[in-house]
Formats: C-alpha cells, sequence, structure tokens
C-alpha cells in the first residue's frame, strides 16, 4: 500500500476573510464540562462553546453551516468543520484568545464535516470527498503548523462521515455513508442504485486498512454514518436507510474491531420512530449507555450497551446533538434547545465535549 | 450558437408581482378538509392517475416503435420521437414522488439513470450497439443487465443519438433495443401502478395511516412524506436538472450535461416537474391544514413557480442553450433560484404550519 501524500501550500482561504477581527475571549477549563456545537441563526451560521448550562463563553462565526467540532486532548483547540459539501474549517485557540484560524480542504476535495485529533495533539484527521475520483479521503493537517495540509490516505470507501480514534491511539474507525455525491450536483445522491457503505479500521502510520466491516448485499442502502465508542472498545454505527419506507432496517451496528459487526436490534416501535434516520450516536462510557438521536423521529434512544437493550425513548422535538454529560447525556436540537437551556440557535447535529 | 434574439420576462419585473403576492392578502377560507381527506386526495387525484399515466405513454412508445421496426421511414421515426416526448412529460410530473413503491428495486434509477456523472449509461449503450448484444433486445434478458440500459436516457440516445436517423432507414439492431427499452419501461411503470392500486398497499395505508403500519402510522408522517415532495423534489431539480449545466456564468455553462439535451426536451422535462409540484400542490390541498397568516407563502411559492414556467415558456431555444448567452443566462439561473426558494419556503414556514419540525428535511444524509 503506497500512502498518497500530496502537500498543499497556501490552500485557498480567501472566502474566509470575514473572519478577520473576530476575537473570542480564552476559554479554560473553569472546571465545569465544557461543550461545542455549531449552529445557525438567521441565516447566519457560527459555532459556540458554552458549559451544560447553556452558557456561552465564546461564539465564533462561521461562512456558512458548520457541522461538527473536533477538540484535541490538550484543552487548547477546538476546530469546526463545514457541512458537506463545504471546505472550510475554523480553528479556535481555547488558551491564547486569538483570532480563529480558518483553513481549507484542497481545491479538489471538500470536508464532510467531522474530524479528529491525534492522540499527542500534533495531527487533526478530516474527512473529506476526492469528489472528481468518487473516493473517500483521509486529511492530514499539521496542527503545529498552521492547520497545513501535510498528507493523505484513502477512506477505501465512498462518503466517509465521522471517524473516530480507537484506544489503541493509532487506528482510526471509519463509517463510510457509501453515497456517492458531488458539488456540481449539490447534496444529491447520485448512487442509490450502487451504495456501497462501510465501516473501516485504518492504521494512521501506514495509511493502511486494517479490516472492512460491510452491510449485506441486502442491506446496500444501509448509509453507516455515526459512531461512538463503548467502554469495552465497541463502536456502534447509527445509519440512514435509503431504501423503501416499508423495509425494516438495523439502524444501529454494533462493530467490533477483529470480529466484525451485528445489528443490534430494536423493539419494532422504537426501531420505526427513527423513521430510518439516525443523526448522531453518542456513548456514556462511564455508565455503559449509548443515545441515538432522530430528528426526523423527533426522538432519541438510550441503550444499555452491555445488553443492548433499550432503557429509555426521549420525545423531543427536532432532536440531534448529543453527548454524555455526568451520568446521562445531554441533547440539543434545531428547535434552540441545548440540555434544559432554549438559546435563539438552530442547532447542528453534533456536540462535542472540550477536553 | 443561439440564432435570433430570445424574449424572456426578466427576474426583476417578477419580484415586485412577487411581494404583491406575498403581502396582505383575504384570510383563507375556513377548511372543512382533515389532515386524512388531504392524504386521500394526494393519493387518487394525483399519484395514482400520475402513474398509470405514465404507464400509458410507456405503452404508446412501444406501440409506436413497433412499426417504425416492421416498416422503418422518416414519419415513423418522428411518431416514435413524438410519442418519447410525451413519455418524457408524463414521467417528469410524477417523478416528484420520491418514496414508496417507486424506491423499491431500483424502479427509479431503472425509469431514469441520472445524474450519470461518468457516463457509464452512454458507454454501455454503445457497447450494445457495438456488439449487437442480444440480450439487451428482449425485455425480460434486459431486466438483468444494468439499470442504466433500462430507461428514458438509453431510448433517447437511440431516438435522437449518433445513429438515430439510421432507425428511419431500417437499423433492425437498434430498433429492437429500442422497444426493449419500451418495454421495461412499460414493465417498471406497471409495476408501480400495481403497488399503488393495490386496495391494501401503501395507497391504503397513507390514506388512513395507523400504528400498525410498517410506514406511515399517524397522519403526521403521512404529511411529512408530502411535504417532502415540495422539499426534496424542487432542490433535486435545482441541483441536478439545472445546475450542473448552468456552471457558474454563460462562459463555463455545459449544455450538454443537461439531462435531454439531445431530444430538445430539457426544459419540457423541467416545466412538467414544476406543473407536478403545481398540480400536486391544488391536488393534495395539503395547504389548506395550515393557518391563515401561512398559507399566503404557499400561494406565493404557487406564483414563483408560475413565473419560473412562463420563463421557461418564453424561452424559444432550448435551455441549454439559453444557459450559454450571457444576455439569458440568467433567466435560466432564475428558474433554480425558484426552486430552491419554494424549498426553503416548504421546509421552512410550511412545514411550521403544518405542526411538523421547521426545516426537517435540512438535516438530511449528515
Amino acid at each position: 500500500m503506497i500512502m498518497t501524500r500530496r502537500f498543499f501550500i497556501g490552500t485557498a482561504t480567501a472566502g474566509l476573510a470575514g473572519l478577520a477581527g473576530v476575537l473570542p475571549e480564552p476559554v479554560l477549563a473553569s472546571g465545569k464540562d465544557l461543550f461545542a456545537a455549531a449552529w445557525m441563526q438567521n441565516g447566519g451560521a457560527g459555532f459556540s462553546i458554552l458549559d451544560g448550562d447553556g452558557n456561552e463563553l465564546t461564539s465564533v462565526p462561521l461562512p456558512d453551516r458548520g457541522h461538527d467540532v473536533a477538540t484535541d486532548r490538550a484543552g487548547r483547540w477546538a476546530v469546526a468543520f463545514a457541512r458537506r459539501p463545504g471546505t472550510f474549517a475554523v480553528a479556535v485557540d481555547r488558551q491564547k484568545g486569538s483570532e480563529p484560524i480558518p483553513f481549507s480542504s484542497p481545491e479538489d476535495r471538500h470536508f464532510f464535516g467531522h474530524g479528529v485529533f491525534s492522540p499527542d495533539n500534533r495531527l487533526l484527521y478530516a474527512t473529506e470527498n476526492d469528489y472528481d475520483n468518487a473516493a473517500g479521503m483521509i486529511g492530514i493537517y499539521d496542527v503545529t503548523a498552521g492547520f497545513n495540509r501535510i498528507g493523505e490516505f484513502p477512506s477505501y470507501g465512498i462518503d466517509p462521515h465521522e471517524l473516530i480514534l480507537m484506544p489503541d491511539g493509532k487506528t482510526l474507525c471509519i463509517a463510510n455513508g457509501g453515497i456517492e455525491t458531488h458539488p456540481d450536483f449539490g447534496r444529491a445522491k447520485l448512487n442509490l442504485a450502487s451504495m456501497e457503505p462501510s465501516v473501516v479500521f485504518v492504521d494512521t502510520e501506514s495509511g493502511e486498512m486494517l479490516e472492512k466491516h460491510t452491510p449485506p448485499a441486502e442491506l446496500f442502502r444501509l448509509s453507516t454514518r455515526h459512531m461512538d465508542i463503548d467502554a469495552g472498545g465497541n463502536v456502534w454505527v447509527g445509519c440512514q436507510y435509503e431504501g423503501p419506507e416499508t423495509d425494516e432496517p438495523p439502524l444501529l451496528l454494533r462493530v467490533t474491531k477483529g470480529e466484525g459487526y451485528k445489528p443490534v436490534m430494536l423493539p419494532d416501535e422504537a426501531r420505526h420512530g427513527l423513521l430510518n434516520y439516525v443523526g448522531s450516536v453518542a456513548a456514556n462510557r462511564n455508565e455503559n449507555r449509548l443515545v441515538i438521536t432522530s430528528p426526523h423521529g423527533n426522538c432519541a434512544l438510550v441503550l444499555d450497551t452491555t445488553s443492548g437493550n433499550l432503557v429509555e425513548k426521549i420525545e423531543e422535538t427536532n432532536v440531534c446533538g448529543a453527548v454524555a454529560q455526568g451520568s446521562g447525556f445531554l441533547l440539543s436540537s434545531a428547535e434552540g434547545d441545548f440540555g434544559n437551556a432554549k438559546l435563539g440557535r438552530s442547532w447542528d447535529n453534533h456536540i462535542a465535549r472540550l477536553l | 450558437m443561439i440564432p435570433k434574439p430570445i424574449r424572456i420576462r426578466l427576474a426583476s419585473a417578477l419580484t415586485a408581482l412577487t411581494l404583491l403576492a406575498t403581502g396582505p392578502g383575504p384570510a383563507a377560507a375556513a377548511s372543512e378538509d382533515t389532515p386524512r381527506d388531504v392524504l386521500s386526495a394526494a393519493v387518487e387525484d394525483f399519484i395514482q392517475p400520475g402513474y398509470r399515466t405514465f404507464w400509458n405513454k410507456a405503452e404508446a412508445m412501444g406501440a409506436a416503435i413497433t412499426p417504425l421496426c416492421k416498416t422503418p421511414s422518416a414519419p415513423g421515426l418522428e411518431v416514435a420521437r413524438e410519442a418519447f416526448a410525451e413519455l418524457v412529460t408524463a414521467w417528469s410530473e410524477i417523478e416528484i414522488i420520491r418514496f414508496g413503491p417507486v424506491i423499491e428495486n431500483n424502479r427509479m434509477e431503472r425509469i431514469l439513470f441520472f445524474p450519470d456523472r461518468r457516463g457509464i449509461g452512454l458507454r454501455q449503450i454503445q457497447q450494445v450497439l457495438a456488439e449487437k448484444d442480444e440480450t439487451a433486445t428482449t425485455p425480460e434478458r434486459l431486466a438483468d443487465k444494468s439499470v442504466a440500459l433500462q430507461g428514458l436516457t438509453t431510448l433517447e440516445y437511440l431516438l435522437y443519438g449518433t445513429g438515430a436517423e439510421d432507425l428511419a432507414a431500417g437499423d433492425e439492431f437498434r430498433c429492437k433495443f429500442a422497444g426493449s427499452v419500451a418495454a421495461r419501461i412499460y414493465a417498471t411503470a406497471g409495476e408501480i401502478v400495481e403497488a399503488w392500486d393495490d386496495p391494501d398497499g401503501i395507497a391504503a395505508r397513507l390514506s388512513d395511516p395507523e400504528p400498525g403500519n410498517p410506514d406511515f402510522r399517524d397522519e403526521r408522517e403521512g404529511l411529512q412524506a408530502l411535504l417532502g415532495v415540495f422539499v426534496n423534489s424542487s432542490e433535486l431539480v435545482a441541483d441536478t436538472r439545472l445546475k450542473p449545466f448552468l456552471g457558474k456564468s454563460a462562459e463555463t455553462a455545459k449544455p450538454k450535461r443537461a439531462l435531454f439535451w439531445r431530444s430538445g426536451l430539457t426544459g419540457a422535462s423541467i416545466d412538467a416537474d414544476m406543473k407536478g409540484l403545481e398540480d400536486f400542490y391544488e391536488a393534495s390541498g395539503m395547504i389548506s391544514l395550515v393557518p391563515n397568516d401561512i398559507e399566503r407563502y404557499g400561494r406565493s411559492a404557487m406564483f414563483e413557480l408560475g413565473n419560473a414556467r412562463r420563463t421557461i415558456a418564453a424561452t424559444d431555444v432550448p435551455l441549454p442553450d439559453a444557459a450559454t448567452d450571457a444576455e439569458t443566462y440568467e433567466a435560466v439561473d432564475y428558474l433554480r433560484l425558484v426552486l430552491l426558494s419554494i424549498r426553503d419556503t416548504f421546509s421552512g414556514r410550511i412545514a411550521g404550519g403544518l405542526g411538523l419540525s421547521a426545516g426537517f428535511s435540512s438535516l438530511d444524509g449528515d
């Protein structure tokens, strides 16, 4: 396997010029849990760092709609990514309170909205679309050099969406949604008759694929998109089904490295309530709990990760963002709900925890 | 090359009219319609007849090809091309329905394989023609081949693409292939009609949703599907039927990326998509379920759609060519903007008025 390394100098950040002059306050750990999430408000976009009570410590404008925020382990960086097919990312240095640092995917790539830091916080991996070749890529950005893009490796599938770092600190687990899109066609899905979803484990040192898990042929329209990892190292993957409404596909898979995947069977009523769409997945590893959310179904399901059993169904309009908090979860919605607070912002799909 | 000046109504002039339409209007009449009335009307007055019409046009397509193969002639080819235009119109009007039987068994892709960014379909068609692959000339065997070979884009190439004139002179293989494709479209259409006409099938479940259904378990889920027709189809037409050939300017427009550029039916197809949305709006009566102060947004959206259709009607060259002329580029791009505006109106105001979460589809696919 030859790792493709392409160097891009001075990637186009012209569209982000409007960000200059924004000077967020330093946002240091205050003893409280802190979170980050992207939002839309009155046609504008941005992302905020806030506490669990919905008090915003800082907010940063984005040139267009963001999606997830990647955070490092040193309590320094929060990086918001554009929603597909956007090409911008914006990094905030929480310790310095300096101007946000914008950076872009290269000319022939766009972001999918997710990224993850390396264990030493020196590299940032982002899911990207090599759209002319309909190939998923993981872009590698050098955190210590202004988020300069220093290379990439394949995601070994189409449409890589969320990715997580496994406990070994060197293996990435990537959810390839399997849906071909190209910016020339907006967000249109171009290959519904031949989708290829997969969950892939990749070695970050070599860029080589270690394992690939693919749903069976009859579930080729089951797009694997969001994930989190439980205390036992199992990856729980939330799916979005592109097939007929009358099908009853599993919408949650449990993938175990070295073993394979198992569909997680949910009670019929709860499964149906998701309306074939899981928008985010979050684990609470201390409590052996997992939540999956469906803004379409206006509900969130909490499961026990040891048994896979449904524990609770939460009904909330347009709920999607989810992250572990205390013994439970903090949820957000496009209606402005952030935990128990209500803000005038439409929260995007994800909430990230600042470490 | 555009032979003569093109008369197109200016978008700026339309803005004033749109404002009029969105201004304070008369209060809507109180509606007696229930959500179930709306769901039934959508099924009986739009979806079922729409698919039946498409099926009938597919039958007529085959009926036009059979005599052409028997007695090749230029008039015979012309008859087949007219049947094709009617088939495209019928499909475009009903293709806004993107749930239910049409997404089973890749039926939508079998009927229309588009966009085909890498030209897979064209390559496969040319290969069949070059090899005179007999397995493509009977619908039964064609059914097992690539979905890209079984629908409207293949038929268009056979009727209008390189070598199409040979149909008038007796290209037996090409004609048999065309007949086989028409038969495949007819068969696929028939499957959809049958599914929607099944008294215990999706029509009953959507008209009369109940908790035991696999798909529509309450009125809200039914209405969400109806709302999705406006939201998803307007975006789909904007993003896959207009955006690809518009490029960023008249200089960068790519007319050959348009659907049906060979037959000159690009505009007719987009117009029929828009007519489908208008008819669905009227037939379903969905707007009667929203409060009066929201209803005017629906009226305004339909007014904009009418303006867009008039713009197409006033364009006297094929739309893809109009996009290559700086003077008319904006008018074609205006169609795209109208569709995106309709998407936003329905995913925002109308969704809210129906009690469905506003912007529900804006989270799609992420």
